[in-house]
Order: C-alpha cells, then sequence, then structure tokens
C-alpha cells in the first residue's frame, strides 16, 4: 500500500477532520483522538474579547505539538482576503506554511469560486506556502491546481456540510487518474459508507467536519470514519473482484454426495 | 487616545504599545497573531510598537473550523 505523505511527512491515518461545530473543546478533543486523524483543520477569526478572562483557547485542546494544525481560508471569497488570512495563520502558527485554500462563490452551495482560487493558489504558491486546495470534482481545474504546485488537491463529494455524499463518482475517478499529487475528498461525506465508497474510487484520503461534529453521537461517529476510511482504503488496495450479472458457486461443484452423476 | 481593538472603541490615557494592550486585554501571545491597520505585526515587535490615534486593531486566533 501507498504511503500517505503531506509536505514531505507520512501519516498513519488518511482521515482528517475539521474541529467546527461542536458543542465545546472537549467535545472536540474526545472526537479528534476517536477519529484517529493526525491532522486537524482550524478557521482564522477575531478573537473573543469578552468579559471572560483567560477563556480557553482551541490550540489548547488540540495541541499543535501533536497534530499537523491546518488552517483554512473559509469565508473568503476573494482571491485578497484567502492571502491575508494565510499570512495570518503563518503568524499564529509561529512559521508553519501548510494552508487549506479555499475560496468560496456564493453562500448558498459553499461551491468554490474557481478563478479566484487558481489566482491565490498562483500567488501562495510563489509564495512558498504549501497550499492544500478545495476544489470542485473537474478534473481539467484539479490538474490545473496540481500543475501550479499545490502539494494537494481537495476535490468536494457534495456541498459543504449537505451529507450528500459522492455525487460525481466519474470525475473523482479522473481527478485520481491523472493526479500525481494525494488526492484528498473534502466535504459533502454523510456517515460511514460514503467515505468508504470515496476511499474505494482510488482517492488518498477525506476531510470531513459536518459528519462527525453534527452527528447525535460525534464521537461514535468519528470511530465510525476512522473505521471507513481504513476499510475503503484497504478494499482499494486488495483490489476487488469484478462484477458479474450471475453467480458463482463457492463451494465445489466436484464430489457433492448429493448430486452424483 | 482612541484605538479600535476587534471592532470595539477603547480609551486610553496615554500611549500603549502593543505587549501592554495584550496585557490590559489578558490574552497570552501563544497561537495569536496581530494586525494593525491590516498589517501583520510580528510577535518580536510587540514590546516597541506603538499604537497610534484611530488604529485599528485585529486580534486573532485560531478556532474550529472545516
Amino acid at each position: 500500500m501507498n504511503k500517505f505523505i503531506i509536505n514531505n511527512k507520512t501519516y498513519n491515518s488518511r482521515l482528517i477532520v475539521g474541529t467546527g461545530k461542536y458543542k465545546d473543546f472537549k467535545e472536540t478533543k474526545l472526537a479528534v483522538e476517536a477519529s484517529g486523524a493526525e491532522m486537524v483543520t482550524v478557521a482564522i477569526r477575531r478573537m473573543n474579547l469578552g468579559q471572560k478572562q483567560d477563556s480557553p483557547n482551541l490550540l489548547e485542546f488540540i495541541d499543535p505539538e501533536k497534530y499537523t494544525i491546518l488552517p483554512n481560508t473559509a469565508g473568503c471569497y476573494t482571491a485578497a482576503d484567502a492571502i491575508r488570512t494565510c499570512n495570518i495563520a503563518v503568524e499564529i502558527l509561529n512559521g508553519e506554511k501548510l494552508v487549506k485554500l479555499e475560496v468560496l462563490g456564493d453562500e448558498k452551495t459553499l461551491y468554490p469560486n474557481i478563478v479566484e482560487t487558481l489566482k491565490a493558489a498562483e500567488i501562495l504558491v510563489k509564495d512558498d506556502f504549501k497550499v492544500m486546495v478545495y476544489t470542485t470534482d473537474d478534473p481539467l481545474v484539479a490538474k490545473e491546481l496540481e500543475n501550479i504546485g499545490c502539494v494537494s488537491v481537495m476535490p468536494l463529494a457534495s456541498p459543504i456540510g449537505s451529507g450528500l455524499g459522492l455525487q460525481n463518482k466519474y470525475n473523482i475517478l479522473s481527478i485520481v487518474e491523472n493526479a500525481n499529487v494525494p488526492i484528498i475528498v473534502d466535504a459533502g461525506v454523510g456517515t460511514a459508507s460514503d467515505a468508504s465508497i470515496i476511499m474505494e474510487l482510488g482517492c488518498d484520503g477525506i476531510l470531513m467536519n459536518t459528519a462527525i461534529a453534527c452527528a447525535k453521537n460525534p464521537i461514535l461517529m468519528a470511530s465510525a470514519m476512522r473505521k471507513a476510511v481504513e476499510a475503503g482504503y484497504e478494499a482499494f488496495s486488495a483490489g476487488r473482484i469484478p462484477k458479474k450479472r450471475y453467480a458463482s458457486a463457492s463451494s465445489p461443484i466436484e464430489d457433492n454426495i448429493c448430486n452424483d452423476e | 487616545m482612541k484605538i479600535i481593538v476587534n471592532q470595539k472603541l477603547l480609551v486610553f490615557d496615554g500611549e500603549i504599545n502593543l505587549e501592554d494592550l495584550l496585557l490590559e486585554l489578558s490574552v497570552s501571545k501563544k497561537y495569536m497573531a496581530i494586525e494593525v491597520n491590516e498589517i501583520i505585526i510580528p510577535k518580536s515587535e510587540y514590546a516597541r510598537y506603538l499604537l497610534k490615534e484611530n488604529d485599528i486593531v485585529e486580534v486573532i486566533n485560531a478556532v474550529g473550523g472545516g
């Protein structure tokens, strides 16, 4: 089986998880642990400077010494805003330049704005950022982002938070077949079987947030996703049998005492 | 002196640098960033960076997100 390498670091887990939408940081921590993920995404926002002194910081619960922290540019609708956010992330994370670039198009679909995404990717790669890029399931765009120098291309399975699962299997397959960088499906997973189906196509990994955080029991769902991603990848590596229309007996046909000719 | 910090107006008697502003706000320097008028100020410069009247300061950190 191939190793899962992002930005020269090898990961045992092919599941990357987000940290949004949890009840509190304690639940976030427990779900991340149950998922087995070694890379977690975070968003970059104004600090809450309310009345409460010493309010807890997410990174006290998700230790950057233990996890690879992947800051995202969620909520950015232009290349300029995404680049500004990435530069702030570097300052927050003491010089780490691995980022998840997402430039959104509209609030209803949260579909990526590809024109702005390409613009931002070019500038960030030139500025030595290691860019993992959220994109549509268009194989040509995926290849273009790879050619620009992104370290991973991350097409959606379906819209962010929709839970619709993989909607365009053949496009994802084309992207995987043509790729020389890890393809990580990002967004749209609803339940464990969605994750397995994606991994069975030969994708290198999956990034998800809502499917775990908004499950009735997020920690149990995190565990389920861990197994589903592992199972899907192992099944892909093992090589599935071809589909046939009719049966093929599993027990020997010969020497059947009930059926002597 | 009036400055805007995370969209709120703060008034100080005299000059204040970024280091003292963070003390005033009880904010730890670990895993955070500051922009003044949309320019990132490196942590090493906080102590000598004096804020000016009407500066717009953003104190930023990592939060939960996908």
